[in-house]
């Protein structure tokens, strides 16, 4: 934009805004008396044109019609004409003489006549009638007015103009003092249909009775004529105003505008009805009843302010005392409102009523400042009004006090007064009283249990006291106040808290720079300090609560210091810190004296427990196997229990990480630091557990060794644990030791039977008879028959035939016989019943022959008892001795001859029948050594008794026993089995990596690891590779059985590797044979396997 | 106000921080988070994951009440300070020494203890990452080589054990030091009879 441009743009806005704020030219309303000459003018001409119209339209129907308007604005001319009289006369009165008036109303008149004579039935009669009436009322002509009236009343009964004509007779009858005429009219109404004048009726009717003195009937004519107005109103919908008077419901309206007619009828009956109202009705229900009634909040108050001028002039207290409460409440602004208060006052005052003091005092005081706050009045006197109300309010409050102080249990009231005083304190903040009120207030607050405010107000009133002494008093105060109220806040509000523990702390801070002496000193820091503990600032607290502690050692608030201080902890689970501080406490120099020592230590002992659950939780969490806290803490408390505690959990937290080395040297520490400890057996057998469960068997072994050191019920078990293992590695010497310590251990108990059948069964692989009788028997009192079954068959075959029976019945009568025992049972008498048949001598007679049959007849069948009972170890024993016994039996069955006494034809038979009996023994030991070789392809049995039998050697009576292992050589592994290990300590079921530590073992040379490991992975699922391997594992330990059933089991699961390695083993065995008929037996299987030197070569 | 917490870490701790955040980032950065609604998932590898979540959510607030901590802690060391400096005016100069000490300790525990919430925030959120890909690999919804997720686990893992260990040795000093400091102050009170000056 250019600047020429600029400044016409400029130039322009000037000129527009000079325009706009040229000053605005006044045009003011013409005079009323104007308004009302150009209406005079104007009606006139309507007067000039009616005239004109009736003229116009003699003989029309609408004549009379236009003659009652003709009339009507005559009449409204007259109106306009005293009108201007009235304004010319400076509205001074309304009585004037005015001629023009008179004349124009009597013309109207003259004219209304003139229609009812010439139209009689004309049906604006009513009207013209009330119309007459009410000019000539203006007129003063009342006697024509009453008759005018009357007629109407009489003439029209259903017009609805009677009642207004009604009311006005009844008016006019009123006035006059004629009340029983009046009360007619009035009852001429009401009696009829309701009309708007219906409640204005009643009302009359009220006063009627009032001016009888009836107030009863005067209160029930008030209350129906509020109950018809409303009635009318809510019927049709008007404001709350009615019209009084004939003009109301006037057509044309002439007199419908008329000032100073209109009455509110609900307002008035009700501010009328209280004269009465106060002597004929309760006290109580005053405020109740008028306010049911009140149209209008203005109406109430006007009711109200009635009521208590008449409650005032009656002495009423309680009544003045409610009604002025309630006009300071509702009524405007005005200086009625002063006098209310005072009233109020000297109400409360003279009837002793402090029950609502409080409000009171904030009425008295609230009327007060709004008085103030107007214009009108002199300075002067606003402070004597300010003044006088002031010492209203005081003495009220002060009053209420005494009255509370005579009945402290009324809280109710306290709470009043308490009130009362903090208005006052609020509306008067600069008053000379100001610190007594503060302090009255306090007090009261106080006594009120409502600490928290009594403490501000102690303390406020100590910022206002004038001297030291008094203003330390007053923060003392309110310091005990704070403090007795802290335990309270927790209902309060935030805001509310943060300001009493500021303001106690305030307090405090200033009574300690003033000097205190040390018990009011104690009392305050604790207060200050639990500020802190109560707001959840426990790290202030701690440190303000110790210095208490250790600034007033042995006094109460020391000790409540002490205790608040662990508590903090506790709240912030800071357990470590409790431990501390209770300890520093406690320890010397520390401000605990015996007793609080007796009272804080187990507070500190519970800490340290919890302090130690909580750091076994952090070590077996998701973060778990950090177990250097808990070894610190273990540490920190060697010694006690709490440290045994921490070492145990360390080591459980070490187990469940699979920790193997913190395992095996926490448990050592266990061990080493409290060998008294219950827990050390437990901790030693589970440490051996998991020992074996990483197969390091040796440690295993030691393990549980000492673990049954230090234990007893468990003793046995342990000791068996470590046999077992100590067998598994070919130390069957040691085991058997063990097992004796075991039985030995178990004395005479139910656990004394798994010890004593391993010591059996150890000592039947020995293969000493005699050592295993002199050993067992002591023991076999009370023995299973597994103990008793192999006892018995050992004694059998040492010849102990009497002992042998007993036991070996006693195995048999066993009810909890298992298929073995009762099967080794058998094997037993059978035996017993060989070596009787063995050492039979046969008489030459018929009769010894007969026995000798009968014996091999009987022994036959207890082989075939015994091989019948279903145990893979007996049945080719059982089968393998039958086949034996077979042979034997019929070689001397052969042998013998017929007795000398026979015919030659009965020689000839006996010896035929021998012959038969030769044949059959041959068939039975030839059937039972097949059935024996059998197993090794039916069951999958390849102990030694199958292997003669496959062989066809004759099978050896102790061929029942289990072949011991080789002993175990010593073997490190490479440390790639540390890691296995490792593993195996997590999952011990991991067969994937038994199978990867067998190998190693097996290829280090320590195939009883390997095969103990494999043994593991078979039965965890490992398939037929690990069943090769465990059979290579066992032929290297020495198990030839175990060997052979691994490698069929491997064969027959579809293992090529192990059809070829159990062939090459049966070929090791002697049996070339066996080894054809196996890779006969077992079909081709899948490649791959580990294969023993020599194999898959045929 | 988070900047004065970054302050009061000091820029060493903010540096080693960083490095051990990107080496974190770096490692599961690349792994897609799974939503705990996926349908493919079954419920239990919805909660899982979901698991996983929490715990990142779970340190990081617990990251928050640390750093608000360390500030309080801050805080209330220059009024301990200014405790200090009244006792030493007073002729406490002992206990005002033993008080420093333990106003230094607290700020440097709090301090610490705030690093290893960092620490744990970035451990959980390696979990996080590890989880989720495991996760997926496990349902055939993502390749992943797991291997350096694990790592970075594992080593998160090392590290806040062995901030753990640092700080209980730290609370085992403070334990000392304010025992020194409560000791010499009670000395100094009986001693003096001044009981007002922590109350000032």
């Amino acid at each position: 934009m250019s600047s020429a441009r600029r400044i016409g743009a400029l130039l322009v806005a000037a000129t527009l805004l000079g325009a706009c704020a040229a000053p605005r030219q006044q045009v003011s309303d013409p005079p009323y008396v104007e308004q009302l000459r150009l209406r005079i003018t104007k009606v006139r001409g309507a007067i000039q044109e009616t005239r004109e119209a009736i003229a116009r339209s003699r003989g029309a129907a609408w004549l009379p019609e236009l003659y009652v308007r003709l009339a009507e604005l005559l009449s409204e001319e007259a109106r306009y004409h005293f009108e201007v009289a009235y304004e010319r006369e400076q509205r001074s009165s309304r009585v004037l003489h005015v001629p023009q008036v008179r004349f124009l109303k009597e013309q109207a008149i003259s004219v209304y006549r003139r229609v009812l004579a010439e139209h009689p039935d004309a049906a604006l009669a009513d009207r013209i009638l009330f119309n007459i009436g009410h000019e000539l009322r203006e007129l003063g002509r009342y006697d024509e007015m009453v008759a005018a009236l009357e007629e109407l009343s009489t003439r029209f009964p259903k017009s609805p103009l009677r009642a207004e004509a009604l009311l006005v007779l009844g008016d006019h009858a009123f006035d006059k003092g004629e009340l029983e005429t009046a009360e007619r009219r009035y009852q001429a109404i009401v009696s009829g249909p309701p009309t708007a004048v219906t409640g204005l009726a009643h009302y009359k009717l009220g006063w009627v009775w009032m001016n009888r003195a009836d107030c009863a009937k005067s209160l029930g004519a008030f209350e129906r004529a509020i109950d018809a107005a409303a009635a009318w109103q809510a019927a049709r919908g008007a404001s709350g105003t009615e019209r009084a008077g004939q003009g109301g419901v006037g057509v044309g309206g002439a007199a419908a505008e008329r000032p100073g007619q209109a009455i509110d009828v609900r307002r008035e009956a009700l501010v009328d009805l209280v004269y009465c109202y106060a002597t004929d009705r309760p006290v109580a229900e005053a405020l109740p009843y008028l306010r049911s009634r009140a149209a209008t909040r203005a109406a109430y108050v006007a009711a109200l302010e009635r009521l208590a001028s008449r409650y005032g002039v009656l002495d009423e207290a309680k009544g003045s005392a409610a009604v002025t409460r309630e006009l300071l409440r509702l009524g405007p602004t005005a200086p009625e409102r002063l006098d209310d208060a005072r009233q109020l006052y000297g109400a409360v005052t003279k009837a002793g009523l402090y029950d609502r003091v409080g409000e009171d005092v904030g009425l008295i005081t609230t009327a007060l400042r709004r008085q103030l706050q107007r214009v009108e009045g002199s300075e002067e006197m606003r402070q004597l009004t300010r003044k006088e109300l002031e010492l209203y309010a005081r003495d009220l409050a002060t009053r209420a006090q005494a009255a509370f102080q005579r009945r402290p249990q009324d809280t109710a009231l306290g709470a009043q007064v308490a009130k009362a005083y903090a208005v006052w304190l609020d509306a008067f903040p600069q008053a000379g009283e100001r610190v007594a009120i503060l302090l009255n207030l306090a007090d009261v607050l106080a006594e009120l249990g409502r600490h928290e405010e009594a403490g501000l107000r102690y303390a406020e009133a100590a910022q206002v006291s004038v001297d030291d002494a008094s203003r330390k008093d007053r923060l003392y105060d309110a310091v005990v106040e704070f403090q007795a109220s802290l335990g309270g806040l927790a209902g309060r509000s935030h805001t509310d808290r943060v300001v009493v523990r500021a303001a106690m702390r305030r307090s405090g801070e200033q009574l300690l720079a003033m000097g205190l002496e040390p018990d009011k000193a104690r009392v305050t820091k604790l207060g200050m300090a639990q500020t802190w503990y109560d707001s959840g600032d426990y790290d202030r607290a701690i440190d303000q609560l110790t210095a208490l502690a250790y600034e007033y050692p042995g006094t109460k608030e020391g000790r409540a210091a002490v205790h608040l201080v662990l508590d903090s902890f506790n709240t912030l689970n800071d357990y470590e810190g409790l431990i501390a501080a209770g300890r520093r406490f406690m320890g010397p120099g520390g401000p605990a004296d015996d007793a609080l020592r007796r009272e804080i230590l187990p507070i500190v002992t519970a800490a340290e427990n919890r302090r130690l659950d909580e750091v076994s939780l952090a070590a077996a969490g998701a973060e778990g196997g950090d177990l250097d806290s808990l070894e610190q803490f273990a540490e920190r408390y060697q010694g006690t229990d709490l440290g045994e505690r921490a070492l145990l959990n360390a080591f459980v937290a070490a187990r469940a990480v699979g920790d193997r080395k913190r395992l095996y040297e926490l448990g050592e520490e266990l061990a080493r630091s409290y060998p008294k400890s219950e827990q050390v057996p437990g901790i030693l057998g589970s440490l051996g557990k998991q020992a074996v469960a990483t197969f390091e068997l040796d440690r295993a072994v030691g393990l549980f060794e000492k673990a049954a050191a230090g234990a007893t019920e468990q003793r046995p078990r342990l000791l068996v644990a470590a046999g077992e293992l100590l067998e598994a590695t070919g130390q069957t010497q040691r085991a058997l030791d063990l097992y004796g310590r075991a039985v030995a251990a178990a004395g005479e108990t139910a656990a004394r039977q798994q010890p004593l059948e391993r010591l059996a069964r150890a000592l039947e692989i020995l293969g000493d008879d005699r050592r295993l009788v002199s050993t067992l028997a002591p023991l076999s009192g009370g023995a299973s028959a597994d103990v008793l079954a192999r006892l018995g068959l050992a004694q059998a075959r040492i010849g102990r035939v009497d002992d042998a029976e007993r036991n070996l019945g006693a195995a048999l009568a066993a009810p909890d016989a298992t298929a073995e025992a009762k099967a080794r049972a058998h094997l037993g008498s059978a035996e017993t019943l060989a070596r009787a048949l063995e050492g039979y001598e046969v008489a030459g007679d018929l009769e010894g022959i007969q026995e000798l049959v009968t014996l091999i007849d009987v022994t036959e069948q207890a082989y075939l008892q015994a091989a019948r009972q279903g145990s893979a170890l007996v049945t080719p024993v059982a089968l393998g001795r039958l086949a034996a016994m077979a042979g034997t039996a019929a070689a001397r069955v052969s042998r013998l001859q017929p007795p000398g006494d026979l015919s030659a034809a009965d020689a000839e038979a006996f010896r035929q029948g021998l012959a038969r009996r030769v044949d059959a023994l041959g068939a039975t030991g030839r059937d039972a050594l097949q059935a024996c070789a059998e197993q090794a392809w039916t069951g999958r049995v390849f102990n030694e008794a199958v292997r003669s039998c496959l062989a066809g050697r004759p099978v050896s009576a102790d061929a029942v026993r289990a072949e011991g292992l080789r002993p175990r050589a010593s073997v490190t592994l490479p440390p790639a089995a540390e890691e296995l290990r490792g593993r195996l300590a997590k999952n011990p079921e991991d067969a994937e990596t038994l199978v990867a530590l067998a190998s190693l073992a097996l290829d280090a040379g320590d195939p009883h690891l390997a095969r103990v490991a494999l043994a593991r992975a078979v039965a965890q699922g490992g398939g037929p590779e690990a069943q090769n391997l465990l059979g290579i594992a066992s032929l290297d330990a020495g198990d030839l059985t175990g060997a052979l059933e691994a490698f069929a089991d491997a064969a027959d699961a579809g293992l090529e590797a192990g059809r070829q390695n159990l062939a090459a083993a049966l070929r090791g065995a002697g049996l070339a044979e066996a080894a054809q008929k196996a890779l006969e037996r077992f079909a081709a299987g899948k490649p791959g396997g580990r294969l023993l030197p020599g194999a898959g070569g045929s | 106000m988070a900047g004065r917490t970054r302050h009061a870490v000091g820029p060493a701790l903010a540096a080693a921080l960083g490095l051990w955040a990107a080496l974190l980032a770096g490692c599961g950065g690349g792994v897609t988070m799974l939503r705990t609604d996926d349908p493919r998932l079954p419920v239990e590898a919805r909660r899982w994951v979901a698991d996983a979540e929490d715990g990142v959510l779970v340190a990081r607030a617990m990251r928050d009440r640390s750093a608000g901590r360390l500030e309080a802690t801050i805080e209330r060391s220059h009024e301990l300070g200014e405790e200090a400096d009244e006792l030493a005016q007073a002729g406490a100069g002992d206990a005002a020494e033993h008080l420093r000490q333990v106003a230094e300790a607290r700020v440097a525990l709090a301090r610490d203890e705030l690093r290893l919430a960092e620490t744990e925030v970035a451990m959980a959120e390696a979990r996080r990452a590890q989880i989720n890909a495991q996760t997926a690999v496990r349902h055939d919804l993502a390749v992943y080589e797991l291997e350096p997720l694990e790592r970075a686990t594992e080593a998160a893992l090392a590290e806040t054990r062995r901030q753990r260990a640092h700080l209980d040795q730290q609370r085992a000093d403070l334990a000392q030091l304010t025992s020194a400091w409560w000791e010499s102050y009670a000395r100094f009170t009986a001693q003096s009879g001044q009981r007002n000056l922590l109350w000032q």
